[in-house]
């Protein structure tokens, strides 16, 4: 299957045209630029694996290993399809938007999202020839509501804005993790790629937190509701760091592609045999922080929110398949199959939010 | 736990190379996967073989780094030697072989596939090529062979010396892999794709000998292909599926063969 396409401009003749492929008003996008955009590195240096001290390569030409081209070109693939993914999945809340600002923000938030898979595209066209081609092809290729995108959370349906809250909350801000990390990569395109798409994503993490926030303030969600919603995307933000003890995380730092999420202000040296855990350490310290302060806003006499065990619902990792409970117990497969019809949302819980989410006040107005 | 899970299912060996994570092999798995050959070749009710990686990410990452580098030079020899020949008898073996890349094809992994005569690969499962030369040393069990053979001395050579990983449809492309199948139910698609080749409806002999009359032939002096040929034709003159395809299109009625 040769790519449909030879150059840039043609690849974004069919981005357009999968927006109208997968249903999507272009009239809520006309005012924005789809554009590529660049950041400022503070150093040209790479800082960690063994190029460690060496310029950062700004062609692919001049990384010295074929594994590191492989591998670069796999995380782009990865990154970009988890753009695309997630407009895929947002697509059909418009109708619905609690109200004009909200409206305003999953616009700004697709729209970025899609201009990040744009920026990846042109990284792979631009510098990865015909692989690349295919690669950006085949980005637009893919469905999440088929369940063919390549990471199990961007498959998942986002059927309403308590989905989409939660969502933003975990599975944004996951990218803020994988975006953090590329940002110290030896590739200098990347690099440079990640710093605006980094700050675009902070507004999209901001429009999570805050939308469970004024969710939370309005109280007319239940909170057990809510918790079902943290259980369904919770699992899948841990599973998006990876497996444990990752030999491809640890190629990834030695080759200085994608290093941790601290990794110009921690001074000790990497547990190159848990990178991935060490990730999803911290990313799990951030949503605690923000689940307490959550928390903060709930009645004394209602139940709080509560995060999901590390070994609940896992598909990837040393728990995956595991027939834990929510609070990380082991259950008899039998009893985890009727824990799981309990703790996750149902069609019956569906209908509610739908039923719920119709009302005015369900959520606070934005301040 | 069998280092390679062997089944028969209407016709079909079943071949499930099982090492996870990546089912990278060893000597122990070479030696299980050539009894299964053996097992398949002597199997009057076996048509096709099937291979396949267990679990959704890995065919196969080709043998097994570690155990490699702990081995003496010696047994290193002998390791790729034996390697060499289970695949042969593989490729020798007078029935179809069907590998279904579920996942990641890479270095002794893709040497396994490129012996059998048939590659499907799942969609977005996974890059196919042969890095050997990222450890400093040469595909070694039929890749520098076998790849030129499927794609060209030109594209083998670059491929093999830059290590490149295609993804399974640039692979498709040069010839490397033949088919893509969805990932929904990828490997019951490779089952009903493997079916065609089964009696009743197809002379699984014949296939057999088409194969055989293939990958010998190429391999030798023209006349001499043509007259292997014309022995292979001969035998299948005489079976009794041969008599029934020909009776079959003089009653012109559907031939009912029976792989004999």
């Amino acid at each position: 299957m040769p790519a449909k396409f030879r150059t840039f401009d043609e690849w974004v003749d069919l981005f357009y045209a999968w927006q109208d492929d997968i249903g999507l008003e272009r009239s809520y996008f006309q005012d924005y630029r789809f554009e590529v955009k660049y950041g400022e590195l503070p150093t040209q240096e790479i800082l960690f694996g063994d190029f460690a001290g060496e310029r950062r390569w700004e062609s692919v030409r001049e990384i010295p290993d074929q594994r590191i081209r492989d591998a670069l070109l796999n995380y782009l693939v990865y990154q970009g399809d988890t753009e695309f993914a997630s407009v895929e999945q947002q697509r059909t809340l418009f109708a619905t938007a609690p109200s004009d600002y909200d409206l305003r923000a999953l616009c700004r938030v697709m729209a970025e999202e899609m201009r990040h898979g744009f920026q990846m595209s042109h990284l792979l066209v631009e510098y990865f020839g015909t692989s690349g081609r295919l690669e950006a092809q085949k980005l637009l290729e893919r469905r999440a509501f088929r369940k063919q995108r390549l990471l199990g959370s961007f498959n998942e349906e986002v059927d309403n804005w308590l989905d989409f809250f939660v969502y933003t909350q975990f599975i944004d801000r996951d990218g803020k993790y994988q975006l953090r990390m590329l940002s110290h990569s030896a590739f200098a395109p990347l690099a440079r790629s990640t710093l605006p798409m980094l700050k675009e994503e902070s507004f999209h993490l901001g429009t999570g937190n805050d939308g469970l926030r004024r969710i939370v303030r309005a109280g007319k969600i239940p909170i057990p509701l809510l918790q079902k919603y943290f259980n369904k995307w919770v699992p899948t933000a841990y599973d998006l760091f990876g497996t444990d003890e990752s030999s491809s995380a640890h190629w990834g730092y030695v080759w200085g592609l994608k290093g941790r999420f601290d990794e110009d202000t921690n001074p000790t040296p990497a547990d190159r045999e848990h990178l991935n855990e060490y990730a999803r350490s911290l990313f799990i310290a951030e949503i605690r922080d923000l689940t307490e302060r959550l928390n903060r806003l709930i009645p004394e006499d209602q139940p709080k929110l509560v995060l999901p065990d590390e070994k609940f619902h896992r598909r990837i990792g040393r728990y995956a398949g595991g027939t834990y409970s929510v609070s990380g117990e082991r259950l008899s497969p039998e009893a985890y199959a009727q824990h799981l019809a309990e703790v996750l949302p149902s069609e019956a819980d569906k209908a509610l939010v739908a039923e719920l989410t119709r009302q005015p006040d369900w959520i606070a107005p934005k301040n | 736990m069998a280092l390679v899970d062997y089944q028969v299912e209407n016709g079909i060996a079943i071949f499930t190379l099982n090492n996870p994570p990546a089912n990278t092999y060893t000597y122990e798995m070479m030696r299980e996967l050539d009894e299964a050959i053996l097992q398949a070749r002597f199997d009057s009710t076996v048509h096709v073989l099937v291979l396949r990686g267990q679990g959704e990410r890995f065919f196969s990452a080709g043998a097994d780094i570690q155990m490699l580098q702990q081995a003496d030079p010696t047994f290193k020899y002998y390791f790729c030697l034996h390697a060499n020949e289970t695949l042969n008898r593989l490729e020798q073996t007078p029935k179809l072989v069907i590998a279904a890349l579920n996942g990641a094809t890479v270095g002794g992994g893709l040497e396994i596939a490129m012996a059998c005569d048939i590659r499907i690969a799942k969609k977005d499962g996974g890059r196919v090529g042969l890095p050997e030369v990222n450890l400093g040393v040469l595909p070694g069990t039929g890749g520098t062979q076998r790849l030129p053979r499927l794609v060209g001395k030109t594209r083998a050579i670059e491929l093999m010396a830059t290590g490149r990983l295609l993804s399974f449809e640039e692979a498709q492309e040069i010839g490397l892999i033949d088919y893509i199948f969805e990932p929904e139910d990828f490997f019951k698609q490779v089952l009903d794709y493997a079916r065609q080749f089964l009696p009743p409806y197809k002379a699984s002999k014949a296939v057999g000998r088409i194969k055989r009359a293939v990958c010998t032939g190429i391999e030798v002096p023209f006349s001499e292909a043509l007259a292997l040929e014309r022995e292979f034709q001969q035998q299948l003159f005489e079976s009794s599926d041969a008599a029934e395809g020909l009776a079959a299109y003089v009653d012109k009625r559907v031939p009912r063969f029976r792989g004999l």
